[in-house]
């Protein structure tokens, strides 16, 4: 008798009821998403679905899970950086509940899964370079009491964002203009902001009646650099170089460079001592005597790679829209070019229309503005 | 040990690649950890020159959550026989670069000797705002501007650097921003600026118990 009955509990049975339970499970799990569902990706439609969530179930079953899933759609939508979106997806939360209410509970971490979650989203916020305020305090507050962590997290990005805000030296628009012309002139405005008295200029290449590529072309030049490039002797060319790569916070531009040659250095031999000729001093530059700069390194655009003439954005970083920069240049006030000879060294050729026109895109061609 | 007023005392003069070698580059790629590369090099014009990819791909893994920086950091000065060694910066209060970027900011990292094991990765940080363009600048940032962070994470109670106990000094590109970036460096000195009379630039706030620094 007890052995049977042993032998009833050990014998396994392979088709159990619990195994057909698994088999049966085995169907496609699809897990509704209410952000994929939605058609347009705005801001409307993500609070929207936020909205739908809290008031679909009066427990707000899964608002943790719910909480993660709309924190890395946030891109999709383009709200990373709204801080109205972040101040909905915490009111997602209960008020109330997770506030301790003793010692022990504050200690150890009253509902550490929601708290974690408050903490992920606020640092997705600091990333995102999105600074709070005491509206999100009073709610986090309310949530979470003043014992929470997220506090913690919320009270330190209140001390340190603000001081970072507007540290940078070279102050950017919070939002950047869309505008490629607008963010090259914001980018040359940055690069010759070393000279105040770079003028920026705007020419369309149809002013030249040879231009191929019709586009816009900001050039920068100052007056010294003027003068540099009428110093420059006729034999030695002038080189182009570029491109390079200028960064407006996640924006690239591409920037083009006129340089010259160096004066030579200037070598003094006579004796400092000896007062028995003394000459009369050069003057200065334009404004007295000679119209010729001392022959020193006096100037900012003499750097050690070359005398930079010329800075330039141009609307397709095409050589022949070089070319109409270099005509435009000659046209305005620099009336040495059309004698000096200017050579093209583009480290990477960039898309040229006229002379590769039946080749495939490389790598190398390189695209003015990426995203 | 003397320094004058408003001179610059080089460190390192990115002028021959004796220099740039002392230094070490490395990014998340490295480890496993990332899809960025860089390298530091001599430039065309003669001089250092930080460089390479950022890439904020995370890698697959399950395990890695954010990726993406590349960094250069100078190697361990020793004494002789190999000794550790440590720079001793007291007497100066400015740290000088002479740098041509990009237009990105970067990062400077200096990290001093701890005695105690969770003082290790504790580095002393501060930003590099570059203009972008041909033009050299040159940064002047007082050693009172630097902040405390351990990993990489802010801390609370911020403290002043340990200046005579430097041991190294790094540079890290990590801006969340994908692509190319250049960094071309001419030297790294240090300065006394006698006009400069902050001791910490920090302010510190008294508050409740149990919240700051716990």
């Amino acid at each position: 008798m007890n052995v049977n009955l042993i032998r009833k509990i050990v014998r396994t049975r392979p088709t159990n009821i619990f195994f057909l339970r698994w088999n049966s499970s085995e169907k496609k799990i699809a897990t509704y998403d209410p952000f994929y569902a939605k058609p347009k990706k705005t801001k409307e439609t993500y609070l929207e679905v936020i909205t739908i969530f809290e008031n679909q179930d009066t427990r707000r079953r899964g608002h943790v899970e719910f909480i993660y899933a709309a924190l890395s759609r946030m891109k999709e939508f383009g709200v990373q950086k709204d801080l109205e979106v972040y101040k909905a997806l915490v009111d997602v939360l209960p008020k109330g509940k997770f506030i301790p209410t003793n010692i022990f509970q504050a200690e150890f971490m009253h509902y550490p899964k929601q708290q974690q979650c408050a903490v992920d989203l606020l640092e997705q916020m600091e990333d995102n370079g999105v600074i709070p305020d005491s509206e999100l305090e009073q709610m986090l507050l309310n949530i979470f009491g003043r014992r929470g962590i997220p506090l913690r997290k919320f009270w330190r990005m209140m001390y340190w964002m603000p001081k970072f805000k507007n540290l940078s030296p070279w102050h950017l628009p919070e939002q950047l203009p869309g505008d490629t012309l607008e963010l090259a002139r914001l980018a040359i405005q940055r690069i010759t902001s070393v000279d105040p008295n770079t003028k920026i200029n705007t020419w369309q290449t149809e002013e030249i009646e040879a231009s191929l590529d019709k586009t816009w072309i900001i050039s920068a030049q100052s007056i010294t650099q003027q003068i540099l490039l009428a110093e420059q002797p006729p034999t030695e060319p002038l080189v182009i170089k570029g491109p390079f790569d200028v960064y407006l916070r996640d924006h690239v531009v591409t920037y083009f460079l006129l340089l010259g040659k160096i004066r030579p250095d200037y070598k003094d031999e006579s004796d400092t001592d000896d007062v028995s000729d003394m000459p009369r001093p050069p003057g200065i530059p334009g404004v007295i005597g000679k119209v010729t700069l001392p022959q020193v390194k006096s100037t900012i655009h003499e750097q050690d790679d070359g005398t930079i003439v010329a800075v330039c954005a141009t609307g397709t970083s095409s050589r022949d829209s070089l070319l109409s920069w270099i005509r435009l240049l000659e046209k305005n006030n620099n009336p040495l070019l059309s004698s000096i000879p200017v050579i093209f060294t583009l480290v990477a050729p960039p898309s040229d229309v006229s002379l590769y026109e039946t080749q495939p895109a490389t790598q190398n061609d390189k695209i003015e503005f990426k995203e | 040990m003397d320094s004058h007023k408003s001179e610059t005392d080089l460190l390192w003069c990115f002028n021959e690649p004796r220099v740039v070698e002392q230094f070490v580059a490395t990014c998340d790629s490295d480890h496993n950890e990332g899809y960025s590369s860089c390298g530091f090099g001599m430039s065309p014009a003669g001089r250092g020159l930080f460089h390479g990819y950022l890439d904020t791909r995370v890698p697959k893994d399950g395990r890695i959550k954010k990726a993406g920086y590349c960094a250069i950091r100078s190697q361990r000065i020793r004494k002789a026989f190999k000794r550790e060694s440590t720079f001793n910066w007291t007497i100066y209060n400015t740290l000088v670069l002479k740098v041509r970027g990009d237009g990105r900011s970067y990062l400077l990292n200096i990290s001093c000797e701890g005695y105690y094991d969770i003082t290790w990765n504790d580095i002393y940080h501060y930003v590099l705002y570059t203009r972008g363009g041909p033009y050299w600048q040159i940064a002047k940032i007082p050693f009172s501007k630097f902040i405390i962070g351990s990993k990489g994470r802010i801390q609370d109670k911020q403290t002043r650097m340990r200046l005579d106990k430097v041991t190294h000094f790094g540079i890290t590109c990590g801006d969340k921003i994908n692509g190319n970036f250049n960094l071309e460096l001419e030297y790294i000195g240090l300065e006394f600026d006698p006009t400069h009379d902050e001791e910490f630039a920090y302010e510190m706030y008294k508050t409740d118990r149990y919240i700051v620094g716990v």
